[in-house]
């Protein structure tokens, strides 16, 4: 039974039984594992591009960042992950801190991503933008009430806002930012006010924020901007419609907008390092970029990629310049924060 | 060609408990063999063990010279040519009648095995139920399909297991009068397991009654009846009462309701009597002096019971009692009907 | 429709002689069955054990701190509710189709069985989008009355409640099917003396007919429960804080399943209380079916507003439990059309998966299920380790695997993860295999076995031509049951599927989680259209009356 199930295992994933042997050559070949956040189609036709292009195959698999996390530490040692894929820099640092991602060099990668998006030893590197910006009803708000993350501390904004979970990562690494731009007590400060304008309790994703500012249930909500996006391109009118009610502020003042990453790095213990660096290096050429984002509708990291359907009509936008690295230190006395404002 | 199927000490323990504890009985050719007992003194695993579905601690079965099972041999059910017919039927629910019939003679050509099944069946009175399945088939019905399927295949001897008593009382005559005579015309040596004494006298040639493992008194139906020789074994054949008695000066063992002869090897003092309904006439003169209890009419005889010395037994009479309860009525015991054993 | 049987081996007429037949009896054929029992038991008594004796770490005490009451009583916000909305539902539609006569009834009878076939975590997608406040019945109030969203009140589908609404709505067939062949089998020579005696058809429902079925009920309710408890997709896509979703948690967010495995303990004491309901109180429902003889039923024919009544509350439940989620879906399928997600290689994994799952369970299921026909006494055990495994959540046995490759030099990879999976499946699911199997051999007296020997047949035939065509069609629906159930699971696939490796559930999930409900929509249409087969030979198998359990 055991001995069948082996057979049968093999055949299911190659890469278990056959994808350990590595072969150190200069130009990189063989099989790479690619650990992914991410569930987008887009992404597959990425991976055959890949393959096509230099020969070597692309394993992926796709799941939480949480339980990608929990497998590679499961799988230890013999870990057949070559490459992780994640969003959020708070994310990626949780893997760097693990152990589970290891530094690297190159040129290729350093050129191509501004310094401010990579890990200054090189052990992940941002690939995608996306901005964490406020969503609001025009009928209802001005966008000078909503215009400043501080904006939503206000006590006029009472009963308006409505707000995903504190324990999301990107309520986490927004909340990191805050504590580095405006230190401890004032981003607490921050947490208690807008928890007390709350028009109801933390709840569903950051799409469900938008649908309830537009159906009325609320006035103001932080969103990740491709949540809008995805929206008002989608092909259902009824979707359309729900995004045409409601209008996006991209804070400008002090460090003005928050800008996280979806980022990559490399397996502490990948067994393909080369043919895993020649992938990352893929995914900051133009092909690469345009199909990491074509889908996800975030914005390209590398200058000068055109922008996926529906992204230009968005403003141009002040990006934060905190460093990423930031969100990830940050993020347990983020967490605190939020808790002690009653934020779930 | 028929033999004897003969059982030598045989023993079968679960645990430390003997349910067979060394039995000898022969089963002899043309002979039906009863095995008549309470549930629970073990005929059924003595059956099994004959027809070899279990193996016996100690002991022997042989079928005239040829050892079946013995010290260390162990020939299996499968080979032992000797036919079963169970209480609940045991048909192939997913086999016809015929298919039933057919199953234990594979090794005859198709055609002719059909013709010797359909031949069977003929002869136990289902010539026109051939093809129907047994949920089609009433109990007595499938009680001669189980029948015509044991004696299809010549076996060398047949074992039945309490065979009528799923029955509908109204068909049990009828499907045992077909049954017996389906069997006694092949001539083989047969067992029946019974718990019913009247079935056991009026099918067989030979009873054996059994009590806790043992086989306590083997013999004709008559002579059983009529001599028992423990009162375990009288009271296994019909209905008994119970009294007592003492020795008296003249030699004879008085008893509540008049003096008996005792048994002529015992030196015993007390005794206990077991005494059969038909065995107490209430009469005119010259009897016991007793309380007449009661009268009931069971149809084809009055049953009456009487009290004398604190003592109550039940008789039966072929007239109308004239008395009436509470009455002193005059008994008298038949020596015949009255079993006279030693008390401990 | 997976309803665990008990196996009741007592024959002999004294308990201690019947002890020692079955110690006596142990035999070399036992051994396969005592391998299966201990794996079967592996990951449950490997949670218990970790959860006992490891996991009282830093973890834990954070859990017990902050999250524990929120876990508990978000569980038992679902499990009331749940068993609140299903006694509403289930036990008067049972009711109305069992006793009276109206218009759809016939088809009503098996529609509403038809929720079994789709999953919790996808009747939660379907509801998170019909009810949510820009779905259309939100929207339609606000079309119709000019309010906004703030101004009136509407209830929370991602909450406690909404959870239970959208557990109920998926599980109330177990307790519908339960009432429905009590109801059917038990009370009928009684509801007659009732209404002799001049009881109206109220007092006949609430005095005769409830009172009789109380047990059935209670049985079915318990599998329900059991259910309900181990469900994780729905709980954690409506963001209720449930155990189970805890049990997750501690392993994907605090990386210690075995702080998991203590919390899981509460769920396995759970589990286990429901199980001994079940078993006990199905015991007490048979034991009363069976001594009243089955009449056929004359019904009560209704009209004008009473059978109106009747069939719209039929109708209302119905599309409660199936038709609106499963419509929904389809809408959203449809909308999305462009960019319908890849299905072809997650449909291949999942049936790849499911055929290995179910074949493994099969083959111990089929073990524990002839052997306790046999009246092996190691059946006797391996039925309950094997109810227990069925009882316990998906994420509680995939911890106890987890924590198993913990001490054993095993890493999770490709052909362990794989083994360890199929394993955790065989533990949750050979209970839902053995149930049609002994229905099929309840058929076959043992004394078949001896009938076939005495003819001549040796081993080998009496396997062929005896034991496989009487098992056969309980074990087809053994086997389409398996499938089906490997195929829906969602909590343990999630946790142990290997690299590379999505199942057509586990990528359902994904894209939901994902925020992209429209594309999780078709994956998840797939996956009812799937359970929608066993199902359909479920009822047809009710309906013909030739099962098990002899419901109607």
């Amino acid at each position: 039974m055991r001995g069948f199930l082996a057979i049968l295992g093999c055949s299911l994933t190659l890469t278990a039984c056959g994808g350990g042997e590595t072969e150190t050559r200069s130009e990189p070949t063989g099989t790479i594992n690619v650990y992914s956040a991410r569930h987008y189609d887009s992404d597959r036709q990425m991976y055959d591009m890949f393959e096509d292009e230099t020969g070597i195959r692309v394993r992926f698999r796709e799941v939480s960042s949480n339980q990608l996390f929990e497998t590679m530490k499961a799988e230890g040692d013999a870990s057949p992950a070559d490459v992780v894929i994640a969003a959020d820099a708070g994310t990626l640092w949780k893997f760097q801190d693990a152990g589970l991602l290891r530094p690297v060099e190159s040129e290729v990668l350093s050129a191509a991503i501004p310094e401010k998006f990579r890990e200054p030893d090189g052990h992940w590197f941002g690939l995608a933008k996306r901005a964490r910006i406020i969503v609001y009803d025009p009928e209802r708000l001005s966008k000078e009430q909503v215009g400043e993350y501080g904006s939503l501390a206000d006590g006029s904004l009472d009963g308006e806002l409505c707000m995903r979970s504190s324990s999301n990562i990107y309520n986490l690494s927004l909340m990191s930012e805050l504590i580095e731009r405006w230190g401890e007590d004032e981003a607490g400060e921050w947490a208690k006010n807008v928890k007390a304008n709350f028009s109801r309790d933390p709840r569903g994703g950051d799409t469900t924020q938008i649908e309830s500012i537009a159906a009325g249930e609320c006035a103001a909500a932080l969103i990740n901007h491709y949540y809008w996006v995805r929206m008002a391109t989608s092909r259902s009118e009824d979707r359309r419609a729900l995004a045409e009610a409601t209008a996006l502020a991209f804070p400008e003042t002090g460090d003005g907008t928050h800008v996280n990453i979806t980022g990559a790095g490399i397996a502490a213990n990948a067994p393909n390092v080369e043919a895993a660096m020649a992938f990352l290096e893929f995914l900051v050429t133009q092909d690469g970029q345009e199909l990491l984002v074509s889908e996800t509708k975030e914005f390209p990291m590398v200058e000068g990629v055109p922008l996926p359907d529906g992204l230009d009509e968005l403003p141009d936008f002040i990006e934060s310049a905190v460093a990423l690295t930031k969100l990830g230190e940050n993020q347990a006395t983020a967490q605190t924060l939020y808790d002690r404002a009653d934020w779930n | 060609m028929t033999e004897a199927i003969i059982a030598k000490g045989l023993v079968r323990r679960y645990g430390d408990i003997s349910v067979v504890d060394g039995v000898d009985l022969e089963l002899e050719p043309g002979t039906v063999t009863a095995l008549l007992g309470p549930s629970g003194a073990g005929k059924s695993t003595l059956l099994r063990l004959i027809a070899g579905l279990e193996t016996s601690d100690a002991g022997s079965v042989q079928r005239g010279d040829a050892v079946l099972s013995g010290p260390g041999q162990m020939i299996p059910a499968e080979r032992r040519r000797i036919g079963l017919i169970f209480q609940d039927f045991a048909l192939f629910p997913h086999l016809s009648a015929l298919e039933n019939v057919r199953f234990g003679l594979s090794d005859i050509a198709r055609a002719e095995g059909d013709a010797l099944a359909a031949d069977w069946l003929v002869r136990v009175g289902l010539a026109d139920r051939l093809q129907s399945y047994p949920h089609q088939l009433s109990g007595g019905e499938q009680q001669r399909v189980a029948i015509a399927r044991a004696l299809a295949p010549q076996p060398v001897a047949i074992l039945m297991d309490e065979p009528f008593s799923g029955l509908d009382p109204s068909l049990r005559q009828d499907v045992r009068e077909a049954a017996m005579g389906a069997i006694r015309g092949v001539g083989i040596p047969a067992l029946i397991v019974s718990h019913d004494a009247v079935e056991a006298m009026m099918v067989a040639d030979k009873i054996a009654i059994m009590h806790n493992g043992k086989i306590i008194q083997a013999g004709s139906p008559e002579a059983l009846y009529t001599a028992p020789t423990s009162a375990l074994a009288a009271a296994a054949l019909g209905p008994v009462s119970e009294t007592h008695g003492k020795l008296n000066g003249r030699g004879l063992v008085e008893t509540p309701f008049g003096a008996l002869s005792p048994p002529t090897t015992s030196s015993s003092n007390v005794y206990r009597i077991i005494v059969r309904p038909e065995a107490v006439e209430i009469s005119d003169a010259n009897g016991t002096s007793a309380t007449l209890r009661s009268v009931r009419s069971l149809g084809h005889v009055y049953q009456f019971v009487v009290e004398a010395d604190g003592t109550r037994i039940t008789g039966w009479a072929g007239h109308p009692v004239t008395a009436t309860p509470g009455d002193a009525v005059s008994v008298r015991l038949d020596e015949t009907g009255c079993f006279v054993f030693p008390a401990e | 429709m997976i309803v665990p049987t008990g196996t009741d081996i007592s024959t002999t007429n004294t308990a201690e002689l019947h002890r020692r037949r079955l110690l006596a009896s142990l035999k070399v054929g036992d051994v396969p069955v005592l391998v299966a029992t201990a794996l079967v038991g592996l990951p449950l008594i490997t949670t218990v054990l970790t959860g006992i004796f490891v996991g009282g770490g830093p973890v834990w005490e954070h859990i017990t701190e902050t999250f524990f009451w929120t876990y508990l009583s978000g569980s038992l916000t679902v499990l009331i509710g749940v068993a609140v909305m299903i006694l509403a539902t289930a036990v008067p539609t049972a009711w109305l189709v069992t006793v009276y006569d109206f218009p759809g009834r016939a088809w009503f009878s098996w529609l509403l069985i038809l929720p079994l076939a789709a999953p919790g975590y996808v009747v939660a997608f379907s509801y998170a989008d019909l009810l949510g406040v820009v779905g259309p019945i939100q929207t339609a109030i606000r079309d119709a009355t000019g309010l906004a969203a703030r101004d009136y009140w509407f209830p929370d589908i991602r909450s406690g409640w909404g959870c239970a609404f959208v557990l109920a709505a998926a599980l109330y067939p177990y307790v519908y099917l339960s009432a429905r062949a009590a109801f059917t089998t038990q009370s009928i020579c009684t509801l007659e003396a009732a209404q002799s005696l001049g009881a109206s058809s109220w007092q006949r429902f609430t005095r005769v007919a409830l009172p009789g079925a109380r047990p059935a009920i209670a049985a079915g309710l318990a599998l329900a429960l059991m259910e309900a408890a181990a469900d994780y997709g729905a709980a954690d896509f409506l963001g209720v804080q449930t155990l189970t979703v805890g049990v997750f948690r501690a392993w994907s967010s605090f990386s210690d399943p075995a702080a998991g495995a203590r919390l899981a303990l509460i769920l396995v004491a759970l589990a286990l209380t429901l199980l001994w309901i079940e078993r006990t109180r199905r015991g007490e429902a048979g034991y009363q079916a069976s001594s009243i003889r089955w009449r056929v039923l004359r019904r009560e024919r209704l009209t004008g507003r009473r059978a109106l009544a009747a069939a719209g509350f039929c109708g209302l439940v119905f599309t409660w439990g199936f038709a609106a989620p499963v419509l929904r879906l389809i809408w959203l399928a449809v909308e999305a059309r462009a960019s319908t997600p890849p299905l072809i290689e997650p449909l291949v994994n999942s049936f790849l998966l499911a055929s290995l799952g179910a074949t493994a369970a099969f083959v111990t299921a089929l073990a524990f299920a002839v052997g306790a026909h046999r009246k092996r006494p190691i059946a006797t055990l391996a039925t309950w380790i094997a109810a227990g495994g069925y009882a316990t959540p998906g994420a509680v046995l995939a911890l106890g695997g987890l924590y198993a490759l913990e001490i054993l030099p095993f890493a999770l990879t490709g052909v362990v993860a794989l083994f360890v999976l199929v394993l955790v499946y065989v533990s949750r699911f050979t209970a839902a295999g053995t149930g049609p199997m002994e229905a099929a051999l309840e058929r076959a007296p043992p004394s078949l076995n001896a009938a076939a020997r005495s003819l001549g047949a040796a081993p080998m035939r009496r396997l062929r031509d005896v034991d496989l065509p009487i098992i056969l069609p309980g074990a087809a629906a053994a086997a389409l049951v398996l499938f089906v159930e490997t195929l829906k699971e969602l909590p343990a696939t999630l946790m142990l599927r290997p690299s590379n490796f999505d199942t057509l559930a586990v990528r359902a999930y994904a894209y939901a989680s994902d925020e992209r409900l429209e594309t999780a929509a078709l994956p998840s249409l797939v996956i009812v259209l799937c359970g929608l087969l066993p199902v359909i030979l479920l009822s047809w198998r009710l309906s013909t009356g030739r099962v098990g359990g002899g419901s109607e």
